[in-house]
């Protein structure tokens, strides 16, 4: 055997396909052929390393969606039984009709029908249902997923009760220490059922104050159900545990918001925390007082951030040098959506419109003090950008308020930062909207999942894991961190 | 396909499902999609190396062969047919869209059930393991996708979803021995596209 012959029979004998003599006779040149061993061997390692490879696995909801969507189309049987038959049916009829009237004309007896009305109902008898049935794949799909039932929509006083002392914290907490106050917003958490009012916000301090005075105020719509926030937190608890997180590895965790002391929804918002209290710091927060509202911190691997939007939330993102650049995927993950976005710069940077740009693939612009809304339909997800490649701030506070018109509804939008060229310089990416996010939530008593922008591999060469470099700011934050398979669990201590 | 009893066993299953399916049955389509969508959706995805896309084409298949299984002889398996099917709509749709900036097409992809799963607890936790076989992979990977067409669909069936090359041929309807000589090509071409990698891979 030449070697020209050898190389041929490779690929086959690598994957155990040549047999008897055959290989043998390979196997003979082989032994006495270095140039082909070698060969062997890199073809070899070739396959094993593609064989190797992780396959990625669907979404896990992605065999209901083609099932789903397969119930938009007819059965076999059904295009029949649906469209053709009564097309034939109707067919069939407007003949007969018109062999009845021809044949009653020609017999020179006038018709018992009129002429002129029963062919007009003989083409309607065929055309109705043809057109009623070639309509019928054009239908839009049903929405994906199991229903939810409907959770009433609380009342304005739900907020106040629950939310606004988280938020008002919050406000203040966020503040990088040493900075002045944000200007007042209208974007407020508290009042999750006057979206109107909300989303009617513009540029900072334009928003009324929030007070006792607008509770008296007529809400728009159906007037609301009396809202008892115990309650609708033990819907929402119901209504988001095991379908929220369909993947068995989210299954296995606590419903959110989960907490080792009870249901933490319903005692956060009393745990201490009183209009005149001092906004609890980090340093506070490492050291940890016995409170009812401990926070649950879930990683998984890869990590989507979600959070549940049952409160309405600001997003606080502290922008340093870097990363100059941040976005945020939003994905309806239950069901349609319209989500009101606000972005609002500190002041002084206030006029440089030009520095916030849609991103690559981003759908919707944001403005700085004005409202973007996004409409999702569920399972959709859209992205939005705010990019200031062209001039890095120096400093300063962006917030990006999120909220959605009906806030007591289990759901949870998914919030990752997007993976862009920026963040192949580092971490900044990830870690300040996850610090941000950390304090938000370990303040308002919600389980958190976050994500790391990407596997970091994608990156070309980058400078750490982002998981490392996350793992490290949970421990610097004083959580516990524990891995148990895919999952990773960050707890404060109690 | 039907040489392995198991196979065959799987293959027969199948065809009692398409029978019900053409009864009237819708529960069996669904039982069929159950069985076979991840199988789809990975091959898509080798193929597309985007996610998106990867669901799209999936999707688009199961569609294609639902309104058209009337049709099937049963001449091959359902899943050869299926493979055919997602094979060619993946064509179709990279001819479709031309060539995805790369940006969009792997930065873009971070699903977070994107990535399957790693077994080793030990690596997961030492984050230097995990870049480097992170790393490996990705590398691989565009390897993989740099390959022409002809060849990567070839080392997609055969090596990343483990087809024989007896299945492969049918699915792509070309003679076996062009199967393997371009499997041999494809490996070749990997081979030299991944020398200067050679180190990260003997890690």
């Amino acid at each position: 055997m030449n070697c020209r012959h050898a190389v041929g029979l490779i690929t086959e004998y690598v994957d155990g396909r040549l047999k008897g003599v055959r290989a043998r006779e390979l196997e003979e040149h082989l032994d006495s052929c270095a140039s082909c061993r070698s060969a062997l061997e890199a073809l070899k390692a070739v396959a094993q390393t593609v064989r190797s490879l992780p396959s990625p696995a669907p979404p896990r909801d992605f065999t209901a969606r083609v099932i789903d969507r397969l119930r938009t189309e007819p059965t076999a049987k059904g295009i029949y039984a649906r469209w053709l038959a009564p097309a034939l049916g109707a067919a069939v009829l407007a003949l007969v009709l018109a062999g009845v009237l021809e044949f009653a004309q020609r017999s020179g007896r006038p018709p018992a029908l009129r002429p002129t009305a029963v062919p007009q109902q003989a083409m309607q008898t065929v055309k109705k249902p043809v057109a009623g049935q070639i309509a019928v794949p054009g239908q839009p799909p049903k929405a994906v997923g199991a229903p939810i039932p409907e959770i009433e929509k609380p009342a304005a006083k739900a907020g106040d009760k629950t939310a606004a002392l988280p938020a008002q914290e919050l406000d203040r907490v966020a503040l990088p220490r040493g900075m002045a106050a944000p200007p007042q917003v209208g974007v407020e958490p508290a009042r999750p059922a006057k979206p109107s009012r909300r989303f009617a916000f513009a540029p900072p301090g334009a928003a009324p104050a929030p007070g006792p005075g607008r509770e008296s105020q007529p809400t728009p719509g159906p007037p609301a159900p009396t809202f008892d926030a115990a309650q609708t937190k033990d819907k929402l608890n119901r209504g988001v545990r095991p379908e929220a997180f369909a993947a068995p590895s989210y299954a296995t965790a606590p419903p959110y918001p989960s907490a080792p002391g009870g249901p933490p929804g319903a005692t956060a918002p009393s745990s201490g925390a009183t209009p005149g209290a001092q906004a609890p710091s980090m340093e506070e927060r490492e050291a940890p007082k016995p409170e009812k509202r401990t926070s649950v911190l879930r990683l998984r691997e890869p990590l989507p951030i979600i959070l549940p939007t049952a409160k309405p939330f600001r997003l606080l993102l502290t922008r340093s040098q870097s990363p100059p650049y941040l976005a945020v995927r939003l994905k309806a993950l239950r069901r349609a959506e319209k989500i009101s976005i606000t972005l609002i710069q500190e002041p002084r940077q206030l006029p440089a419109r030009g520095q916030v740009a849609p991103t690559q693939g981003g759908a919707a612009q944001l403005v700085p003090g004005q409202v973007s809304q996004v409409s999702l339909s569920a399972g959709e997800e859209q992205t939005i950008g705010l990019a200031s490649l062209a001039s890095r701030p120096t400093g300063g506070i962006e917030q990006i308020s999120i909220s959605s018109p009906d806030m007591l509804e289990s759901r949870f939008l998914l919030i990752r930062p997007l993976p862009s060229s920026a963040i192949r310089q580092g971490l900044g990416g990830l870690e300040q909207p996850a610090q941000a996010l950390l304090r938000l939530c370990s303040l308002a008593g919600v389980t958190l999942l976050v994500e790391p922008p990407l596997p970091y591999a994608s990156y070309g060469a980058p400078t750490a894991p982002p998981k490392a470099s996350l793992l490290f700011l949970l421990r610097q934050m004083g959580y516990h961190v524990e891995q148990e398979g895919n999952l990773w669990t960050a707890q404060r201590p109690a | 396909m039907a040489g392995h009893p198991q196979m065959a066993k799987a293959a027969a299953a199948d065809w009692a499902l398409v029978e019900r399916f053409r009864q009237g049955d819708r529960a069996a389509f669904d039982e069929l999609v159950v069985r076979y969508s991840e199988h789809a959706y990975k091959l898509a995805r080798n193929l597309t190396g985007h996610q998106q896309d990867a669901e799209d084409a999936a999707q688009e298949a199961f569609v294609r062969i639902y309104r058209s299984l009337s049709r099937f002889r049963g001449a091959s398996s359902f899943s050869t047919w299926l493979y055919r099917v997602v094979v060619n709509v993946c064509a179709d749709e990279m001819k479709h869209r031309g060539r995805r900036p790369i940006a969009a097409s792997s930065l873009g992809d971070s699903d977070p059930d994107d990535i399957a799963p790693r077994a080793s607890t030990e690596d997961a936790l030492n984050p230097v393991h995990e870049l480097e076989r992170s790393q490996r992979d990705e590398v691989v990977r565009k390897a993989v996708e740099s390959l022409p067409k002809h060849l990567k669909v070839v080392v997609v069936l055969c090596d990343m979803q483990g087809l024989s090359y007896e299945e492969a041929a049918a699915v792509l309807g070309m003679r076996m021995g062009t199967v393997k000589s371009r499997l041999h090509r494809a490996r070749i071409a990997l081979r030299d596209a991944l020398e200067p990698y050679r180190e990260l891979l003997l890690a």
